[in-house]
């Protein structure tokens, strides 16, 4: 992890001033957050094309709803993931998306300019497919607060704090699908370490 | 199988700058504030009180406030038991306003409002809000694709026109508050250009929207009126009443609405 500088603003420095309209701000929020973001939709979605697609709605929808960022230790990143979680739900629901979806996921070509990618991104995606086929067994909310803990690395605190709920709760919803997915998939899931991403 | 999640990977590249210019593009000054004229609120406004309604977005925004408190989602959150919640549209949700009516009453206010907003969709009557301007009901509906809807509905507005619905689709909730419906504003009925039958008609402004299990009360400020909202479940409705004479006015900007808990810590509030 890098050293931060007195010249590198803080989220709440440049969530201030896109909440003024600063749309360079929101950008360099943008370059900050995109990458975790992304990989969290991912982990929701099962799919890298739909998590582009999530991400760019994430963003669109905090934008819109900047005055009303929840920053948690001066971080956007908690929001941001919670509401991506919300956008993906969201998704999720709508049938024509969905079905969108499994045409784009099922039309899904290598691309030329990532071709050496590919067959990685393939591989995940089926690996991401088993995960969440347990995954998706489990209440949506503790689905969410596992996403959150345990794959993205959200803590407990953040979590409810961008959630609205008691931090005591998380934790229930946490350790509820852990122990449940255990017993579905007879392992743990391992959790990921995202401080790179952050 | 192999739990293991996979790597943390890099956008595809050209999609970084290709989403980041996408949402850029969105976010520029000549869009932060985006009028959203809901096509049945406006028609029937106009038609009626030569009202105009509109619903601004979050970043519509308020007047800033020296002085008032950021949103206090960063506080450490109340106790809440982790209990789940019924649907938006279930029954369960709604408040005791709604107790009297029979359910007829209920079927022929959800079908009313139904048909002059969003006919695609079936609604649930949440809670009805009585005040100076009369009753007016709020409902969440589902159509068959899944989106959801949140409307306001005037009861009774007048005997041509029994029920005048307004509201919108809904995005996805950013907890623990989002207004929805931001100052859905009608003039009163002696404004300049009414007919002389709607003479009398109290302007209002309406606002409704969404909240988390750990908000017990929501209020609506404008300047030194407060009005509380009546909520239902995830739900809530306010409405602030103006003179007859009232006319809506230029550049209004929508009122601050705040999101308080059961101890009567502010946890947010719009506008800022």
């Amino acid at each position: 992890m890098g050293m931060t500088t007195d010249f590198e603003p803080t989220d709440r420095e440049l969530w201030a001033q896109a909440s003024a309209g600063g749309t360079h701000a929101f950008g360099r929020l943008f370059d900050r957050h995109a990458r975790a973001v992304y990989n969290h939709c991912f982990r929701l979605a099962g799919s890298w094309a739909a998590a582009e697609d999530l991400t760019q709605a994430t963003f669109l929808l905090a934008w819109r709803k900047r005055r009303n960022v929840a920053l948690v230790n001066d971080s956007a990143l908690p929001w941001l993931l919670a509401v991506a979680t919300n956008v993906a739900r969201s998704e999720r629901r709508t049938v024509a998306r969905r079905l969108r979806l499994a045409g784009r996921m099922s039309a899904e070509t290598p691309a030329p300019d990532h071709a050496d990618d590919v067959a990685g991104r393939v591989d995940d995606e089926r690996r991401m497919a088993e995960v969440l086929a347990a995954v998706r067994a489990l209440p949506r909310n503790q689905q969410e607060a596992l996403a959150l803990c345990v794959w993205a690395g959200v803590s407990y605190a953040e979590a409810a704090a961008v959630l609205g709920i008691a931090e005591t709760s998380v934790r229930a919803r946490v350790s509820k699908a852990r122990a449940r997915l255990k017993g579905l998939l007879g392992t743990p899931v391992v959790a990921f370490a995202t401080t790179e991403e952050a | 199988m192999n739990t293991t999640l996979p790597p943390a990977r890099d956008l595809p590249p050209g999609r970084h700058a290709e989403i980041r210019a996408a949402v850029l593009r969105a976010a520029t000054p000549d869009r932060t504030r985006r009028w959203v004229a809901p096509l049945v609120t406006a028609t029937a406004a106009l038609a009626v009180i030569g009202a105009v309604a509109w619903v601004a977005p979050w970043s519509g925004g308020g007047t800033t406030q020296a002085g008032q408190p950021m949103p206090t989602t960063e506080t450490a959150p109340t106790e809440t038991p982790p209990t789940e919640t019924p649907p938006p549209t279930s029954p369960q949700n709604r408040s005791p306003s709604v107790a009297d009516l029979t359910s007829e009453e209920v079927t022929a206010i959800e079908q009313g409002c139904r048909e002059v907003t969003f006919p695609q969709a079936e609604f649930t009557l949440l809670a009805i809000l009585t005040d100076d301007a009369g009753r007016l009901a709020l409902l969440r509906g589902t159509d068959d694709r899944g989106d959801e809807y949140l409307i306001n509905c005037t009861l009774g507005f007048t005997p041509a026109m029994p029920y005048n619905g307004s509201g919108g689709g809904l995005d996805a909730f950013t907890p623990p508050l989002s207004v929805d419906t931001n100052a859905s504003a009608s003039a009163g009925g002696d404004s300049p250009g009414n007919k002389a039958e709607y003479a009398g008609m109290h302007g209002t402004e309406v606002y409704a929207g969404r909240i988390s299990a750990d908000v017990a009360k929501v209020t609506v400020t404008r300047d030194d009126q407060t009005v509380e909202a009546i909520l239902a479940g995830d739900s809530y409705l306010a409405r602030i009443v103006h003179p007859a004479d009232w006319a809506i006015p230029e550049n209004m900007r929508p009122a601050i609405v705040r999101a308080y808990d059961k101890n009567g810590t502010l946890l947010a509030e719009s506008g800022l």
